[in-house]
């Protein structure tokens, strides 16, 4: 039998030698030795139902139980459908209900109606549980999320009508008492940065001239690596040519005039002898820094000026950076105090026009409103951003913050700067939600 | 038939129901306890409280069960109730304590009779229901449909995502109490605002919540609270963070919470009374994802106080309760019977056992399924009840004392095959997928940093789960199981919240204090905690993806579709390759924005998971067939599945020849023939080997001997099957779109890292050294030095976090693999002639920024470069590359050739890259330089400048600082993709073999050379005119104008081209010292043009430059931003290097010509040369400036020799002045271009004339005529046809 079965075993697929029963379990039923498997399971047609199976194939056990605990045992070619051992199951187990049932292995696997026996790997004495079958499962779809619709307004109504009465009048529109938006305070907000960054920046001044607060760690030439030495040479930021301070000495100019005509004018020689001659009169510090606290503008003398700047010159010096020259001069013309002049230029932004109207009217605006108090939350904010502390120790950054400043045209200019264009966004970014209203952009 | 059960039997069945439906007894069995008297004791006890039926039998068996659930004390007439007995539930809210540990009640509860919800279960859907705790709504809340869009896209009920913004609220809302809901978000949430709104406000597709008055909302992006104004409140939120939203209708204040933890009242005294109640509403824009739980499973982090929206089941969690530990104890005890412990069924066979156990277990089923299925409720028990149950049951059963044999399955293995064979598939289906999806929220939301244990216990059961074959058969299939799974596996960068707990202690570099002992262990813990947690992730991703290839003999069950696997169609592997290729075209290809923010990281995680588990696979796999794992590092993605076949998913991708279809059109000859050829097709099939092995069912991998008879070296490839191929193709799309960016933004952190600590430093030294008196800088340095010691502490947090989680050796070595087979597959396609264009455009970016984040960011001790010699054979192979694909014409797109000009120039910074190249075969050398040296009369030359510059760098005149100084860096830093400056301060590596070599070809080449000389000439002329120009335009605003106003972008470009032209000038250098022939060759009219040409533009530059009070000096002082690197001596340097080359090098006759011809060339002045002498001693003793050292120090030696070179000069200069001939007359018969020579030339056939020279010069640019336009047939000679 043996030989019989490995021989027939061959020809068909390798996967189902092992589902033939073994003949321990064979031993039990009462089939004859020669026995052989259909060609092939799939096509099997189905044997006529309600014949018995022929008395030389080979049989197995079942035991067939329902969720009543009904148990029958049947004998069935382990090459039937599963559909038919149903049959023969109900036709035993008072069948009517079990028309809807699907079958379960004992070991728990799901069996299939279509396939025969052997191909579920049913063996024999094997238990196969019948069970009902629901009749609404949700058919394995993809479930939709069916969404009950909210409550009307009505019911909201005769829901809420009994609430008491809120003891806050509505207000019609909530808007903040310092509606803050980034381009209308970007005055203070620029004048608190610029402050903040010269002071930071005077420092490095203040340190280098005692010589001694770098080593020279590699590090700290690099973060060197710009060119630091522009503060040391004065609030100007120019150079100065030490052949134009030549060419005007040798008319006749003191050296510190020269100097001084020169930083006014950019270096531009002939605009310099040009304000010489004009100016033969005016005393040296007329405007700005007072140049005697700068150093001496000498190309050769490298290092920086060794006299100390007292910070608040320092401070001052940035502060007229930041105006007008022409207009201060046309102002102070008009006979009025540098003082005022150049806090009214601030305020207005260099206008000239508008600066002689604040300076003939009333002074309502106060000095202090020109910078962020240091209690308010945007100077908190602003100055507890990393970024942004970050951004105040480079010079650079303050050249285009006083740029700003100064012509507030260039700002979106500078936004599109890529390099500090992501500082300013994010200053914006810290200033919006300071009160500010929503945009209907 | 019937079979009457014996007394035995029945004894042990009936102990056996006691034990698992009298909840005295403890779910975990102890296998001593069934003595035998005490069994019999119980059982009376049992018997006697059932009180009934006399006789068990396997028959009455169910109405047993039955009536053992029912006759059990139940109150509300069905189910038993239970005594809380503890409150410390970790989810539950604080109002609704649930528990676990349950006690029997021994008389019917009556306590607890306040659940009205479901006693009205008729009225459960009435939207307009009102509940006296202050809720308007239907007893299910959820999203309702947008009032505005009419829709609402919902992956999942509880997740949504729109395709445009869109505002949706819920379908309940309240006006008294204190309710809360909890939003997870699982996107960037950039365009997220959630919080409340009444029913009168109106949102569009422009306004959101917080825009009118009546709704108040948080944006955690912006970090502001909107209502109708803005204003900062909160902190910044992120990917996988649970935002609480808590209203108090009585005190009337919005509160909102971070992942539980308060962020201050948001709103108070918002507006209430009749008619004003508040919906939960959320306004989401595209792309962005958010759960949302309005108590449909227990809340995140409950808030004392506050209800959820909805209350949670509480009749439906007790009666789940009961029945699922019922279950618990019924699979432990099967497991147990299973093992051979029996207790109290030692008399039962197995198989009867069996049966016994899926009778038992369809009854509870029968009472459980209502609930489980119940839509209202179900998440909440399956999160609550279900989810602890399976967890419970995680572990092996324990006590068996046997050593496991290979069927053995975990209890919880048992319960799912329990379930799946008695409940239908659709309803366990639906009851995994479920269970998945809230598995994968608590996951979500878990941080590894603070609740790493909470977050591997999760894993550990998702790992469970997906061994269990049916059930990953089951869940694989379901939609979205990719996100899913992955919300599992992530793990979460930490929030700084999580960082301050978990790392209190950080040290870094120049931290101001040495903590780097306690550093080092708390990273050491950190660290191994994440390898931990790694593993897992492998471990569960090995699962998925090849779990059904793993052995699957001793299988509980055998899968019917079997023979489907075998197939391939149906594999594990196949549909992973489905989802990966779906998240990648949904969420990477179509929305770009997903990409940036913590979202991607995501993204990442799949990334290295798939690719590691793919390592290890096709490591195993071949290294089990050739007892090596070289062979795995030939793999290429074969483009005969994912290229050229038109099905592919990816074929809107860019290709390098233009886009898919043009493609299929234009090559359709040359592509049939390539795929008519029988699978696998390679052009060198006909001579090739093919070799097909198959190694395995389902990894079937191929391997090719290409083209072994052709060329020797050509390696083996490996072809993958395509489901494999399609995951890798896959891969490469996902690293493109979402992993480099995610590598390069965790790299930022330590730049700023580094940035930072110098600031602290820096102000720290200051701080120590200014004096006292300037007390107002103090405190302005002071509040800086707190800012800048904050970040610092911050940003090393992080960093020592993704020291562990991110730059690993693992993930450097998936990144290599990755790496290695791009190049193969490249390489391959390469060889494929026309074929190439086919590869996506993808491929080509994938492998430069691969090699960028190789050599960049993975520069840690234990994961980096250095000394792997993978990443070496890497290297030639992309050089290799990179030679043959620089300008070629297969590749369309101008940007991608850019890339690869980039690439190459980043190769040429690194001494190891630069040797790569230089043992390249010659031919592939001369193609590149051809290339190079072709590109000049084309496109924006700044790459190629750029690259021969590097050649060069190092061995100019001036030119030799080791440490930086490459100034035409600074040209190409200017490029905004050019991100990292590490190459740029690389130490100079000047390749002789290159510079030799362009020599060569510049002799030998007579066409591309004069090309070539005249394209530099050319760029050096127009470069230069636009960089005094733009100064010029600079010095007349700044000085006359009294403006500042230049745009700062012009300055950049002004700056760039100032490089640019010491760049051009550099080569000119190069060519000059190595092949003076090009201009020197008195022989040669083209010799002579393009050494008068060249001095001409020499002697230009150097005027312009050195003379004094010009505006180029004054320019450079006005020091406006953007130009500060324009140094004037930079140029100056470059300038003499060529002038030295070709006059003090060769022999004397040659330098006597050289010099004769600068002197006479127009405008050499010898003022000039004084300045620059002097200059060049000023810069000598300048050397102390600290920026100088940018510019790179004039050496004593340089000096000297530039010293004696103008004295020669001098010296020359007065012979020659003495000897000077009249300077020519003009007259008629001048040339009217140079009006200096005489006519010497006719031009056929529109007859103008001019000298020779300068027609020769202008006929190198156009062929058209100087005058007429017309073309330029012939030039001939006046003085030759007079003859």
């Amino acid at each position: 039998m043996a030989t019989a079965l490995t021989t027939k075993g061959n020809v068909h697929d390798k996967m189902n030698i092992s589902i033939i029963p073994s003949t321990h379990h064979l031993a039990s039923s009462q089939s004859s030795p020669t026995s052989s498997y259909p060609e092939d399971i799939y096509t099997t047609p189905s044997t006529p139902t309600n014949s018995t199976p022929p008395p030389n194939h080979k049989t197995i056990t079942l035991n067939i139980s329902d969720l009543k605990g009904r148990n029958v045992q049947l004998k069935i070619s382990p090459t039937e459908r599963l559909s038919m051992l149903k049959k023969k199951a109900s036709s035993s187990l008072d069948g009517a209900k079990l028309k809807n049932c699907r079958a379960v292995h004992h070991s728990g696997r799901p069996l299939a109606d279509n396939l025969c026996l052997r191909s579920q790997n049913i063996q024999h004495q094997d238990c196969i549980l019948l069970l009902p079958k629901r009749e609404n499962p949700r058919n394995g779809a993809i479930p939709s999320y069916p969404c009950p619709n909210g409550p009307n307004k009505s019911t909201i109504n005769r829901a809420t009508k009994h609430l008491p009465k809120a003891p806050l009048t509505k207000p019609s529109v909530r808007v903040p008492p310092d509606a803050t938006d980034f381009f209308r305070d970007l005055r203070r907000i620029l004048l608190t940065l610029i402050d903040s960054a010269y002071l930071l920046q005077s420092a490095e001044q203040l340190c280098g001239a005692r010589g001694e607060c770098y080593d020279n760690d590699e590090t700290v030439e690099e973060m060197e690596s710009g060119p630091e030495d522009e503060l040391a040479v004065g609030a100007q930021g120019y150079e100065v040519d030490s052949h134009a301070v030549q060419t005007l000495t040798s008319m006749g100019y003191s050296r510190a005039r020269a100097i001084h005509a020169l930083q006014l004018n950019k270096m531009e020689v002939s605009q310099a002898t040009d304000w010489l001659v004009r100016n033969s009169s005016a005393d040296i510090p007329v405007v700005g820094p007072n140049p005697s606290t700068k150093s001496v503008p000498n190309k050769h003398d490298t290092l920086p000026s060794k006299k100390r700047t007292s910070p608040t010159s320092s401070v001052k010096g940035v502060k007229s950076r930041c105006i007008d020259s022409q207009a201060l001069r046309n102002l102070k013309d008009m006979g009025f105090k540098e003082e005022d002049i150049i806090h009214a230029l601030q305020l207005t932004g260099n206008n000239q026009q508008e600066a002689c109207e604040w300076l003939l009217g009333e002074k309502t605006e106060p000095l202090s409103t020109m910078r962020l108090s240091k209690n308010s939350k945007l100077y908190k904010d602003l100055f507890s951003d990393p970024v942004v502390q970050l951004g105040l120790t480079s010079p650079h950054n303050l050249q285009v913050l006083e740029d700003m400043l100064r012509n507030p045209e260039l700002v979106s200019q500078y936004f599109n700067d890529p390099e500090v264009g992501p500082l300013l966004l994010h200053i914006s970014q810290i200033t919006i939600g300071h009160g500010g209203r929503i945009k209907n952009t | 038939m019937s079979k009457t059960v014996s007394s035995e039997e029945e004894i042990q069945i009936g102990n056996l129901l006691f034990h698992i439906f009298n909840q005295d007894i403890e779910a975990d069995v102890n296998p001593n306890y069934p003595t035998t008297r005490r069994v019999t004791r119980d059982y009376e006890a049992f018997r006697n409280k059932l009180g009934k039926r006399k006789q068990l039998n396997l028959e009455n068996l169910p109405d047993y069960i039955s009536n053992c659930l029912q006759s059990l004390p139940l109150p509300n007439g069905m189910f038993p109730m239970f005594i809380p007995t503890n409150n410390s539930s970790p989810t539950g809210s604080g109002e609704h304590v649930t528990s676990n540990d349950v006690t029997f009640p021994s008389a019917p509860a009556t306590s607890s009779s306040t659940q009205q919800p479901q006693t009205r279960r008729g009225l459960g859907q009435d939207p307009d229901r009102v509940l006296p705790e202050g809720r308007i709504g239907a007893e299910r809340v959820c999203l309702c449909v947008s009032p505005y869009s009419g829709k609402h896209d919902l992956t999942h009920e509880c997740q949504l995502r729109v395709s445009s913004p869109d505002t949706v609220l819920a379908n309940s809302c309240v006006f008294r109490g204190r309710w809360m809901y909890e939003i997870t978000i699982c996107s960037n949430g950039a365009n997220l605002q959630i919080g409340w709104s009444n029913a009168d406000c109106q949102f569009d597709g422009d306004t959101g919540v917080g825009w009118c008055l009546d709704s108040y909302a948080y944006d955690g992006h912006k970090v502001l609270k909107w209502n109708a104004s803005i204003e900062k409140y909160g902190e910044e939120w992120c990917f996988g963070d649970v935002i609480g939203c808590a209203i108090d209708m009585d005190d009337g204040v919005i509160t909102f919470y971070r992942n539980g933890r308060s962020l201050g009242d948001a709103f108070r005294d918002i507006y209430r009374g009749p008619g004003y109640a508040y919906f939960p509403s959320l306004t989401i824009g595209k792309d962005e994802e958010c759960i949302v739980n309005f108590g449909q499973f227990p809340l995140r982090y409950p808030i004392k106080g506050y209800s959820p929206m909805m209350s949670p089941p509480i009749g439906e969690l007790q009666k789940s309760r009961y029945l699922l530990q019922c279950l618990k104890k019924l699979v432990l005890v099967t497991c147990h019977a299973r093992h051979g412990v029996k207790q109290f069924l030692h008399s039962i066979p197995p198989q009867k056992i069996d049966v016994l156990t899926l009778i038992i277990a369809h009854q509870i089923f029968e009472h459980l399924l209502p609930i489980l299925m119940k839509r209202s409720s179900w998440q909440y028990v399956l999160l609550e009840e279900f989810l602890p149950i399976c967890l419970g049951l995680c572990e092996g059963v324990t006590g068996s004392g046997s050593k496991s044999s290979p069927g053995d399955r975990s209890p919880l293995h048992t319960l799912l095959d329990t379930m799946l064979a008695v409940l239908q598939e659709s309803e366990s289906e639906q009851i995994l997928s479920e269970t998945f999806w809230l598995l994968s929220i608590v996951g979500l939301s878990c941080c590894p940093l603070t609740s790493s244990r909470e977050k591997m216990s999760w894993m550990q059961f998702a790992k469970k789960l997906l061994s269990h074959e049916k059930t990953l058969n089951l869940l694989i299939k379901s939609p979205n199981f990719l996100e899913r799974i992955t919300y599992i596996l992530h793990v979460r960068y930490p929030s700084q919240d999580d960082l301050n707990k978990a790392l209190p202690n950080v040290w870094w570099d120049r931290a101001p204090f040495d903590m780097s002992d306690s550093h080092k262990q708390t990273s050491k813990d950190l660290h191994t905690m994440l390898r931990e947690l790694q593993s897992l992730q492998s471990d569960i991703m090995d699962r998925i993806l090849f779990g059904d290839c793993i052995a699957n003999s001793n299988n509980f069950i055998h899968t019917v579709d079997d023979d489907l696997t075998v197939n391939g169609n149906n594999s594990n592997k196949y549909h992973f390759s489905l989802s990966l290729k779906q998240l990648v075209e949904q969420k990477l290809i179509r929305s770009k924005s997903l990409t940036e923010g913590f979202h991607s990281t995501v993204y990442s995680t799949v990334f290295f998971l798939t690719s590691l588990t793919l390592i290890k696979l096709l490591t195993r796999d071949f290294g089990a067939y050739h007892g090596d794992n070289k062979h795995s590092m030939k793999i290429i993605i074969d483009g005969n599945i994912t290229f050229r076949d038109g099905n592919y998913a990816f074929v809107e991708q860019a290709r390098c020849g233009g886009i898919f279809t043009f493609l299929q059109r234009t090559l359709k000859q040359d592509t049939e023939q390539t795929n008519n050829r029988k699978e696998p097709s390679y052009p060198l099939r006909s001579s090739a080997r093919v070799k097909k092995i198959k190694l395995s069912q389902d990894s079937g991998i191929m391997e090719v001997d290409v083209g072994s008879k052709i060329t020797t070296t050509r390696p083996k490839l490996v072809i993958l099957p395509a489901d494999l191929t399609n995951i890798l193709d896959s891969i490469v799309f996902l690293y493109h779109s979402a992993v480099h960016h995610t590598l390069s933004m965790s790299r930022s952190y330590f730049s700023t890292l580094n940035q930072f600590s110098k600031s602290l430093i820096d102000t720290q030294s200051k701080l120590n050294s200014i004096d006292t008196l300037h007390t107002d800088v103090i405190s302005e340095l002071e509040l800086s030095r707190q800012v800048f010691e904050k970040k610092c502490f911050e940003t090393a947090q992080m960093v020592t976090w993704l020291k562990g989680h991110t730059f690993t050796k693992q993930n450097f070595e998936a990144l290599v693999w990755l790496f290695r087979i791009i190049l193969n597959t490249i390489e391959y396609e390469e060889a494929q002639g026309q074929q190439l264009a086919f590869l996506p455009e993808v491929y080509i970016i994938s492998m430069v920024h691969l090699y960028r984040a190789l050599r960049m960011y993975f520069i840690s001790p234990d994961a980096g470069v250095e000394g792997q010699t993978e990443f070496t054979e890497c290297l030639s192979k992309m050089a290799s590359l990179l030679c043959q694909l620089c300008g070629d014409d297969r590749i369309v797109n101008p940007d991608i050739q850019e890339k690869l000009f980039e690439a190459l120039l980043m190769f040429l910074c690194f001494s190891d890259t630069m040797k790569a190249l230089e043992t390249q075969s010659a031919d592939r050398r001369k193609t590149l330089l051809l290339t190079l040296m072709s590109s000049f009369n084309k496109r924006n030359c700044i790459h190629p400048i750029g690259i021969l510059v590097r050649f060069w760098k190092g061995d100019g005149f001036v030119y030799k600082g080791k440490q930086t100084g490459a100034l035409i860096d600074d040209a190409i830093s200017v490029l905004p993709e050019y991100e990292f400056m590490l190459p740029k301060f690389q130490p100079s590596c000047p390749s002789q073999l290159f510079q030799d070599q362009l020599a060569q070809i510049c002799l030998q080449e007579n066409t591309p050379r004069v090309e070539f000389i005249n394209g530099i000439l050319n760029q050096l002329n127009s470069v230069f005119s636009e960089v005094i120009e733009t100064i010029q335009e600079l010095q007349h605003k700044a000085v006359l104008l009294n403006e500042q106003t230049l745009n700062p972008r012009e300055l950049r470009i002004c700056t760039a081209y100032y490089h640019l032209t010491i760049g051009l000038l550099r080569v000119l250098e190069m060519l000059s010292c190595k092949c003076p022939a090009l201009f020197l060759d008195q022989k040669s009219s083209i010799a002579e043009i393009s050494l008068k040409r060249l001095m001409e533009v020499l002697i230009q530059v150097w005027n312009r430059i050195t003379a004094h009070q010009t505006l180029f000096d004054n320019a450079i002082r006005l020091r406006l931003p953007g130009v500060e690197s324009i140094e004037k001596m930079a140029v100056l340097y470059a300038v003499v290097g060529v002038i030295l080359a070709l006059c003090t090098r060769g022999s004397k006759d040659r330098n006597t010509y050289a010099i004769k011809c600068l002197l006479t060339a127009p405008g050499f002045s010898m003022k000039s040369v004084e300045l620059l002498l002097q200059a060049a001693h000023e810069n000598m003793q300048l050397q102390t400036r600290p920026y100088l050292v940018k510019i790179g120090v004039t050496s004593e030696d340089e000096l000297l020799e530039l010293n004696s070179f103008v004295s020669t000069l001098k010296q020359q200069n007065s012979t020659l002045s003495n000897s000077t001939e009249a300077i020519a007359q003009f007259n008629e018969d001048s040339c009217p271009i140079c009006c200096a020579n005489a006519i010497s030339v006719v031009f056929t056939p529109c007859g103008h004339s001019t000298c020779k020279e300068c027609i020769t010069r202008h006929l190198l640019n156009s062929e058209n005529c100087f005058f007429c336009n017309q073309k330029v047939a012939k030039v001939q000679d006046l003085k030759k046809s007079k003859h």
